[in-house]
């Protein structure tokens, strides 16, 4: 009966030619606003990506100079930029052939030779990287950042913009800085007086703390909408690449330091720069150990893989990376990229000399009752303590402090590096401080003032 | 003959007052929406980190609207550029993803099918996983890390993979279960090839996670100037269209006995839900849940007429949308902002349709589907 009373009313209604006519018109109707609206929004899509108006000298080795400059049609021009900014910082450029050549600063003068040269450098809006301009003619306000740059051959200038594509010049400075992970808060808490405050990647509880500056963490994704949407209500940001190389990890602290306004930031760079040369200086001689840096003692353990700078670390102190043993096998693809999982099958493979446990928890208080360290060792299969590690009783755990400052890159890192150089070249530390003085489970180290001495400016890594 | 006569009248007084009782409770229903959308639209304002107090949000608001919405505080800047976006988008994408369930399951006629089953969902993150992982900026025409790049591939995987499942359909025959085989196969080419890139390139794992549950954390004015219309309208079709789909109900051949093109109206309502659906998965990820359940919950409450049935869907999905993005919000929060709300629909929506099942389901099981 329900069905002949439908049949019935659909009949009549369809019949009807005008409502189905005016059904489908209404339908096409709503269908083309929906591809107006669509359509719209990806041509209307605007790129315009924000950037601080001014002008770069960058003298190379990270130092930089920035100078502020109310960009108009006329000052948009970089050679008159170039002035005004030498004439401020109480500089001189030299033009030989229409190309810059040298700038005196008081009684030194930074010019070109057969390796370095003065040259135009503009990162395009939306874009990380430097481009070479080939010409001096050029808009300073269509680009993010310009910089008159001292490079060497086949080198690009000091970073500019952070993770993304922002120009890191032109904050104003800071009192109450807000960081959305640990690696942000371990970049900029050694850095002075500010009030740090780790949160997490969310926008209203950051909004409601009235900080002065957000420091974003690339290596979450979600993290560059965050800084996007902050940014769009008013707050200033920073994010900071993610650290898979030690050039990414030095690149971080000068972008924190450039854009919280530290003072001492010169100086920290070449303490930076000065304990990695001598950090080099050091292994380049000597025939390092095999190492490997897990996440966890566990038998199926993260590794660091290429990619990591925890991995870039172990090269970089002539160290050699285990990986390479177990590479092309057909079970690990080659390269073996970020942090991979292995078993321990694969570790007992890879024999490693010594092996570098990162607690997964290292500030977590340890209600155990043997040691973190000897627990640890309990849960370990006979596959890790076979390998030639396990048998020479070179098996650390990094925990507490350090095991902190070896996972979130900043500073620390360096920390972390000179204590991984001293347990992979044994020979090259004597007296305090060598490896034979070194704890297996290590929780804190003040490293770098014993290694670098009188060399460290400052009489700190971040004075 | 007599009594014949009798028990027919009876029968037909029955049913016309049937008819009028569930009009009545659906207007009832939709007066309760009305009522609990704003209340909850309120509750959802107030709570995150920081809650704010009722009496404060509302002197906020009318601070605000004094404002003519210049100059405004933070705590103000939190209600009206961060959460109310967010609640609008829970609005919209309830109110799509509903009325998306309720097409599919009325065109497929299974009552087992969701949004995501002409593989949109994985399509859309297929490719939204492949642009967050080759940084992918469309020849230039997004900045490197402009979330609008992946909202774009999202859309063009979603409806890639439509596509996929029409063509391969309309090759099988075009029958309701081709639709479901077809989609399928799709979904499952594309969620391998998902779990690869999520492979591949495991130090997103967690963003993508967090796109593949869905999240309203990052709703702005900007992303909902141009999805709320389109999802509104397009969920505004299969309303108009609603005596179509009570007679597409009775079978294809009956409803091409009457007249109707059956098989283009299926294909053309399959269309629209399918871009419906990619729009709320490509702004907002993956929410599950609400596409299947939503729908039959309202046919629980109101029968399967779409004319009532549609709008109540549009309700309870926006009211259950709006609460699982206040929960989402509420709980304790990461470094990737708050929990997925795609994982708090099925916490909350499990118990919600338990219970209706136990109350409502013997009588669901004798209505026409």
């Amino acid at each position: 009966m329900a069905n002949s009373r439908w049949l019935r009313f659909w009949k009549s209604f369809l019949s009807d030619g005008r409502s189905k006519k005016i059904l489908v018109v209404l339908t096409i109707a709503l269908i083309g606003t929906v591809m107006a609206f669509a359509i719209s929004g990806i041509v209307g899509k605007n790129v315009e990506q924000h950037h601080s108006e001014g002008i770069v000298i960058d003298y190379g080795n990270y130092n930089t100079v920035w100078t502020r400059v109310n960009l108009t049609e006329k000052s948009a021009d970089p050679i008159k930029l170039l002035e005004i900014a030498c004439e401020k910082n109480h500089a001189t450029p030299t033009f030989k052939n229409e190309k810059l050549v040298g700038i005196k600063t008081g009684d030194k003068t930074v010019s070109n030779d057969s390796d370095h040269e003065w040259g135009l450098w503009y990162v395009k809006k939306g874009k990380c990287n430097f481009e070479k301009s080939d010409t001096y003619k050029i808009n300073v306000s269509d680009y993010t950042v310009v910089s008159w740059a001292y490079t060497k051959n086949g080198e690009e200038p000091t970073v500019a913009v952070d993770a993304s594509g922002k120009s890191i010049y032109g904050y104003s400075k800071p009192n109450d800085v807000v960081a959305l992970s640990k690696a942000g808060k371990y970049m900029v808490a050694p850095m002075g007086k500010y009030n740090v405050k780790e949160m997490p990647g969310d926008c209203s509880p950051v909004l409601e703390k009235e900080c002065d500056i957000v420091i974003c963490d690339g290596s979450i994704p979600t993290q560059y909408e965050v800084a996007d949407n902050l940014r769009n209500l008013g707050v200033d940001c920073v994010v900071i690449y993610n650290s898979k190389t030690l050039k990414d990890v030095v690149n971080n602290i000068f972008i924190t330091g450039t854009a919280v306004g530290y003072d001492a930031l010169d100086i920290a760079m070449k303490n930076v720069n000065n304990t990695l040369d001598e950090l080099k200086k050091k292994t380049s001689t000597m025939r390092g150990y095999s190492a490997l840096i897990t996440l966890g003692p566990d038998s199926s353990a993260w590794v660091a893989g290429q990619g990591t700078y925890a991995n870039e670390i172990i090269s970089f102190v002539n160290g050699y990376d285990s990986l390479n043993a177990i590479k092309g096998r057909g079970k690990v693809p080659t390269p073996v990229n970020g942090w991979v999982k292995l078993s321990d099958y694969d570790i007992h493979k890879m024999n490693p000399d010594c092996i570098i446990i990162l607690d997964p928890n290292p500030l977590a208080e340890y209600n155990g009752k043997y040691g973190k360290y000897e627990d640890m060792k309990a849960v370990m299969t006979d596959m890790w303590k076979n390998t030639s590690a396990g048998q020479n009783d070179r098996i650390y755990l990094f925990t507490g402090d350090l095991g902190m400052k070896a996972q979130c890159p900043g500073p620390g890192t360096l920390e972390f590096a000179i204590t991984l150089s001293k347990i992979i070249n044994p020979d090259a530390y004597n007296g305090p401080g060598s490896v034979s003085s070194l704890p297996t489970e290590i929780d804190d180290t003040d490293y770098i003032t014993e290694f670098m001495g009188d060399k460290l400016i400052g009489g700190k890594l971040i004075p | 003959m007599r009594i014949r006569s009798n028990l027919s009248v009876y029968f037909f007084r029955k049913r016309s007052n049937s008819v009028r009782s569930k009009r009545g409770f659906c207007a009832l229903l939709v007066m309760a929406g009305i009522i609990i959308m704003p209340a909850l639209t309120l509750m959802s304002l107030c709570a995150g980190n920081p809650y704010i107090p009722v009496d404060e949000l509302l002197a906020h608001i009318i601070s605000v609207i004094n404002k003519g919405g210049h100059n405004l505080t933070n705590i103000e800047k939190i209600i009206f550029m961060i959460r109310l976006p967010e609640t609008v988008a829970a609005i919209a994408v309830g109110i799509g993803l509903s009325v998306a369930g309720a097409v599919y399951q009325a065109i497929i006629k299974n009552p087992l099918v969701e949004p995501y089953i002409m593989g949109v969902s994985s399509g859309a993150g297929t490719f939204s996983l492949a642009a967050m992982w080759m940084g992918c900026i469309f020849f230039g025409f997004y900045y490197a890390y402009d979330p609008m790049r992946i909202i774009t591939s999202a859309m063009v995987g979603g409806l890639l993979a439509f596509g996929c499942t029409m063509l391969i359909a309309k090759f099988a025959g075009g029958k309701s279960i081709s639709y479901v085989f077809a989609g399928i196969i799709v979904g499952m080419l594309f969620s391998a090839i998902q779990s690869i890139l999520i492979i591949w390139g495991c130090t997103q794992i967690t963003s993508a996670i967090s796109w593949l549950y869905g999240s309203f954390a990052f709703a702005t004015w900007e992303k909902l100037q141009f999805v709320l219309m389109p999802i509104i309208i397009l969920s505004a079709i299969p309303l108009i269209w609603s005596r179509s789909f009570n007679l597409i109900l009775l079978g294809d051949d009956q409803a091409t006995q009457m007249g109707m093109n059956a098989k283009r109206f299926s294909e053309i309502m399959l269309t629209i839900a399918s871009i419906l659906a990619t729009f709320c998965v490509a702004f907002f990820g993956i929410i599950g849940f609400v596409g299947l359940v939503v729908p039959h919950i309202s046919r629980m409450l109101v029968g399967s007429d779409h004319r009532l049935m549609l709008p109540v869907s549009m309700i309870i999905g926006a009211s259950f949308l709006i609460l699982a993005d206040l929960l989402s919000r509420s709980l304790p929060m990461t470094y990737q902002g708050g929990l997925p709300v795609g994982m708090i629909t099925a916490v909350i929506g499990v118990p919600i349709f338990a219970y209706l099942l136990i109350k409502r389901g013997y009588k669901y099981d004798e209505q026409r589907f």
